[in-house]
């Protein structure tokens, strides 16, 4: 299924927040709030839905982007 | 250089005696809320860790089953409610008292935004026609 970029880049924000340090949470939790937002205005859902609908798709993009491991450096 | 009498009475002193005490005592009180404070906080962090590890194996990696998504929720919710605990706990230290135990206030505020957005994306209540919806709209644009 065809992922549009603005879900990829949800995803690798998502991505980022989960596997960061704890000093970086708050610095990631900000880029994915930004993610999330332009994710809702290109798809017009609201971000609730929108976030349980791509849910199950976090770790389909991260098998294709071969993100076993969390990011070993800052802002990936 | 001039030597500088001080003069007590007996009441200031004795006053000034208890105040002295009274000030070690709520030193010591406020060490052993910080102690028992950082002592909750990591056992959290160590749990919702070990939370993040079953959850990728058995609700991301897989289709959980109905009795995985059940116990995800129970956890959840577990981990939000001492999470809003430690959040406004954490408040009534400084910013000192929080550095010196290498964590912050948004750090911790992070955590549980975290732990709420898991509780969004996995135990909302769309129904699953809403959701195939939402992700026809979504991945059919991109087609």
């Amino acid at each position: 299924m065809p992922r549009p970029d603005y879900i990829a880049n949800l995803h690798g924000a998502k991505y980022d927040l989960r596997f960061c340090s704890g000093a970086d949470k708050a610095k990631f939790l900000s880029v994915y709030r930004t993610a999330l937002e332009e994710a809702q205005k290109k798809s017009g859902l609201s971000s609730s839905l929108l976030e349980a609908a791509v849910a199950r798709d976090f770790f389909e993009w991260m098998k294709q982007e071969r993100l076993p491991k969390p990011p070993q450096k800052e802002g990936k | 250089m001039p030597e500088i009498q001080q003069t007590f009475t007996d009441a200031s002193v004795t006053q000034a005696e208890w105040e002295w005490v009274k000030d070690l005592i709520e030193d010591v009180k406020k060490d052993s809320q910080r102690d028992a404070f950082a002592q909750r906080l990591f056992q959290w962090d160590l749990a919702v860790k070990q939370f993040r590890k079953v959850e990728l194996k058995r609700v991301l990696q897989d289709r959980p089953s109905e009795m995985d998504l059940d116990r995800h929720a129970v956890c959840l919710h577990a981990l939000l409610a001492i999470g809003f605990s430690l959040r406004a706990q954490s408040k009534t230290f400084t910013p000192e008292n929080l550095t010196a135990l290498g964590v912050d206030h948004q750090q911790i505020a992070a955590y549980v935004i975290e732990l709420e957005q898991s509780l969004r994306e996995w135990h909302h209540g769309f129904s699953e026609t809403e959701l195939k919806q939402a992700q026809e709209k979504i991945f059919g644009a991109a087609a």
